[in-house]
C-alpha cells in the first residue's frame, strides 16, 4: 500500500498521457482541417496583394499600352517583379507584346496558358475609359505561395503545440495537486490506521466536502461497521465456546457411553464412558489400542463377536431411518461379563449416533427373578412353571429339527404319604430334598429336573431316546431313591419310586400328550405293584425282563 | 436651388445655341488647308497630342502645337478633349521623359503663333478659340460639339 505506484499505474501519468494523446489527435485533425482552409486564404490574400500591386502601376501600364512603349512597359514589369509574390509579368497592347519578363531576367517562352492564380487585367485607354488599349498578365510566384502557405500552417501548428503544452501543464498540475496527492496522502494514512482502536481516517485539507472527503467518510463508516461486526462476532464466538465446553463436559462426564459412527461402523467420536465400556484402555488388543490413538477404531472390530449382527443393525437403521437397540454381553477387562444396551440413532445421511448403557445389574436382577419363579423353593429343582417352559422349548426345537428328540420321565414316590403322616412334614420335606439330590446326581448337566408338586418329580432328557439307556437310568434312580433316609433329627424313613416314561421322538407331539403318555405309563406301574418303571406304550421294563 | 436652376437654364441655353449659333469662345482644332484633312475625330486629336500617333489621318507627319500653360485655352482644351486637368497631363509627360518614346508637343505662346505655325507647316495641328480662326487654317474639329 505504501509503495509508490509504478510509472504505468500512476494516475497522474496516465491522465497526462491520455491528455497528450487526445490533444495530439485533436491537434492533428485541427492542423489538417486548417491547412485545407489556409491555402485558399493565402491564395486570396496573394491575389488581393497582386491586385493592389497591379493597381498601383495600372496607370503607367495604360500609358505604355496606349503609346506602345516597351521601355515604359518594361519599367512597370521590373517594378512589379520587385515583389516576391510575382513570377512573371506580361504587358501587351493591340499591336503585340510590349514586355514579357520573369524573376530570373530571362525571356520566358511565350505562351497563351497561364498557371492558376494568374491575374489578367484589361487596360483601358488613359484618356477614354471605355476603350481598351491592352492587358497586363501577372503570374503568381508558386514557390513564394507554397512557402507562405507553409509558414501559415507552421504558425498554426506552433500555436496548437503551445496550447497543448499549456493544457498538459494545467492538467498535470491539477491532477497532482488536487487528486493524486490527496489520494496518496489518504492511502498512506489508511495504511497507518489502527482501525481496531477506533481511530478514524482524516480527509486531506481542502477536501472535506468533495469526492475524496466523501470517500474518506465512507471508509470511516465501513470501518465502524467492520469493527462492530467483529466485536459482535467475538462475543458470539466466546458464548459458543462456553456452550460447547458445557456440552463437552456433559459428554465427557456422562456415565452413558456416547459415540458417533459412519455407515461402515468407523468410530468418529466417542466419550470416556464408551471407552470404559469397550475397555479400550484394558484388555483389548494392541491393534485396537494403536487405532484408538488415531481415531481409526471400528465399532465392528471392537465387538467382533457380534460383527454380523451389528453390521445388519447399522444398515437397517440407515435404510429405515429408525432407532434400533440391541443388548450385548461384553467381557470387559477379563472380568465378569457385563451386559450393555446399545441404541443406534440415525442422525445424518451416513452418520449414526449411538448410546451404550450398562444393564448388567438389571439383567442379573431379572435373571434372579426368573430363577425364583421357575424354581421349587424346597428342593432347588425346577417347579411346574419351569418345567413347562423347558418342555415347550424342547418341543419347539424338536419341531424345527426332528433329530432333537427327548424323553420325559415322571416320578411318583411310593409310601410318601405314610412317611408324611407318621413322621411329620419335616421328615417328609427331608425325604423330598434327599430324593431331589439323588435325581440331580443321576442326571447330566443338560438334563432338566423339576418337582411338580407333592411327591411328584419330572426329568427331561434332551437328545436321549435310546430305551436301553433310559431303562438303565430309571432303574438306577429307583435304586437310589429306595435307599432309607436318615434325617437330621435321627428319624429313619424309606420311600420307593414309580416311574412312567414317554419318548418324544417326533415333532408333532403336544405337551399335554407327552405328559399324558408318561402318566399312563406311571399308572400302569402303580397298578402293577409300584417301585418300578414303564415306557409308554406300557411296555414291560426290559431291564427287568 | 438657385444654382441648380441656373445650371439647367445655362445648359438649355447652350444646347439651343449649339443648334442655332456658335459661341465665339469655343475651341476648335485647326490644320493646314493643304494637309489633306477635312475632318478629324476627337480620338485622332488625342492620339496626336498625347504622342500615340505621329501622323495625320491623311498620312503626313503630324506636328501638334500645344500652348503655354499660362494660356487658359490649354486647360480648356485638355478638359474638353479628354476631361483631364493640366496637372494630369504634366504627370503623363513626366512618366515618358525617361523612356524617350514620346515627347510633349511644341508649345506656342498664343493663338496667333499657333495659326502662324499651322499655316506654315503642312502637317501641323493645333487649337484656338473659334473667334481667332483665320482663312489660313482649316477647322477640322469643333470641340464644343
Amino acid at each position: 500500500m505504501s509503495e509508490k505506484p509504478g510509472v504505468h499505474t500512476s494516475l497522474v501519468l496516465r491522465s497526462v498521457v491520455l491528455v497528450l494523446v487526445l490533444s495530439s489527435i485533436a491537434g492533428a485533425i485541427l492542423v489538417a482541417v486548417i491547412t485545407r482552409y489556409v491555402e485558399p486564404t493565402v491564395q486570396e490574400s496573394i491575389s488581393k496583394r497582386l491586385d493592389e500591386l497591379v493597381r498601383t502601376v495600372e496607370n503607367t501600364a495604360r500609358i505604355a499600352c496606349y503609346l506602345g512603349d516597351p521601355s515604359l512597359a518594361s519599367e512597370v514589369a521590373k517594378g512589379l517583379l520587385m515583389s516576391g509574390d510575382i513570377e512573371r509579368v506580361v504587358i501587351a497592347n493591340d499591336s503585340g507584346t510590349l514586355v514579357d519578363a520573369d524573376r530570373n531576367d530571362s525571356t520566358p517562352v511565350p505562351t497563351n496558358t497561364y498557371p492558376p492564380g494568374t491575374l489578367i487585367r484589361e487596360l483601358d485607354s488613359p484618356f477614354k475609359t471605355s476603350s481598351q488599349v491592352g492587358k497586363i498578365i501577372v503570374v503568381r510566384n508558386q514557390a513564394s505561395f507554397a512557402s507562405q502557405v507553409n509558414e501559415a500552417v507552421g504558425y498554426i501548428r506552433l500555436l496548437i503545440i503551445l496550447q497543448t503544452a499549456a493544457v498538459i501543464l494545467i492538467v498535470t498540475t491539477i491532477s497532482v495537486g488536487y487528486i493524486a496527492h490527496p489520494i496518496r496522502l489518504t492511502a498512506s494514512r489508511l495504511n497507518a490506521l489502527s482501525a481496531m482502536d477506533g481511530e478514524k481516517l482524516i480527509a486531506p485539507g481542502g477536501h472535506k466536502t468533495d469526492e475524496i472527503g466523501k470517500l474518506v467518510s465512507n471508509v470511516n463508516s465501513l470501518i465502524d461497521k467492520l469493527v462492530s461486526g467483529l466485536t459482535t462476532e467475538r462475543k458470539l464466538r466466546m458464548e459458543r465456546e462456553i456452550e460447547e465446553k458445557r456440552f463437552r463436559a456433559i459428554f465427557e462426564n456422562a456415565e452413558t457411553g456416547i459415540f458417533v459412527i459412519d455407515r461402515n461402523g468407523q468410530l468418529l467420536s466417542f466419550n470416556p464412558a464408551f471407552r470404559r465400556a469397550l475397555c479400550f484402555d484394558g484388555c483389548q488388543s494392541d491393534k485396537i489400542k494403536a487405532n484408538t490413538q488415531h481415531s481409526l477404531l471400528s465399532l465392528l472390530d471392537s465387538l467382533s463377536n457380534q460383527h454380523a449382527e451389528i453390521k445388519a443393525m447399522i444398515d437397517c437403521c440407515l435404510t429405515e431411518r429408525q432407532s434400533k437397540s440391541i443388548e450385548l454381553a461384553l467381557c470387559n477387562c477379563g472380568g465378569t461379563p457385563h451386559w450393555y444396551n446399545m441404541i443406534l440413532n440415525p442422525v445424518e445421511d451416513n452418520l449414526i449416533q449411538g448410546v451404550i448403557n450398562d444393564i448388567t445389574e438389571n439383567r442379573l436382577r431379572e435373571a434372579q427373578a426368573n430363577k425364583l419363579a421357575l424354581t421349587d423353593a424346597l428342593t432347588g429343582l425346577g417347579n411346574r412353571l419351569g418345567f413347562e417352559h423347558q418342555i415347550d422349548q424342547l418341543i419347539n426345537e424338536c419341531h424345527l429339527d426332528p433329530a432333537r428328540a427327548f424323553t420325559l420321565m415322571l416320578i411318583d414316590l411310593d409310601r410318601f404319604k405314610e412317611v408324611n403322616d407318621t413322621l411329620g412334614h419335616d421328615v417328609g420335606d427331608a425325604v423330598l430334598i434327599h430324593v431331589a439330590q439323588h435325581i440331580e446326581h443321576s442326571i447330566r448337566k443338560s438334563d432338566y429336573a423339576a418337582r411338580l408338586g407333592g411327591d411328584e418329580f419330572v426329568i427331561l432328557f434332551p437328545f436321549v431316546t435310546d430305551k436301553a439307556v433310559i431303562s438303565r437310568l430309571a432303574q438306577s434312580l429307583i435304586n437310589n431313591i429306595s435307599k432309607p433316609v436318615t434325617t437330621a433329627t435321627g428319624a429313619h424313613a424309606s420311600v420307593g419310586a414309580s416311574i412312567g416314561i414317554a419318548l418324544a421322538d417326533n415333532g408333532n407331539l403336544k405337551r399335554e400328550d407327552i405328559i399324558k403318555r408318561a402318566d399312563l405309563a406311571l399308572y400302569a406301574v402303580k397298578q402293577a405293584g409300584r417301585n418300578d418303571f414303564r415306557i409308554y406304550p406300557n411296555e414291560p421294563p426290559q431291564a427287568n425282563a | 436651388m438657385k444654382k441648380i436652376a441656373s445650371a439647367i437654364t445655362l445648359s438649355l441655353v447652350l444646347s439651343l445655341s449649339n443648334a442655332s449659333a456658335w459661341s465665339a469662345t469655343d475651341l476648335v482644332v485647326i490644320v493646314n488647308p493643304a494637309s489633306g484633312v477635312e475632318h478629324i475625330s476627337r480620338d485622332e486629336v488625342t492620339a496626336i497630342f498625347m504622342g500615340r500617333t505621329k501622323k495625320l489621318p491623311s498620312g503626313i507627319t503630324a506636328l501638334p502645337i500645344d500652348q503655354v500653360a499660362s494660356n487658359r485655352d490649354k486647360a480648356r482644351f485638355y478638359a474638353e478633349l479628354i476631361n483631364k486637368e493640366l496637372a494630369e497631363i504634366n504627370s503623363y509627360w513626366a512618366r515618358l521623359i525617361f523612356s524617350g518614346q514620346a515627347s510633349p508637343p511644341r508649345q506656342a505662346d498664343n493663338a496667333a503663333e499657333v495659326i502662324e505655325i499651322v499655316s506654315s507647316n503642312k502637317g501641323a495641328i493645333g487649337y484656338i478659340p473659334r473667334s481667332a480662326a483665320t482663312k489660313q487654317v482649316k477647322v477640322a474639329l469643333d470641340l464644343s460639339q
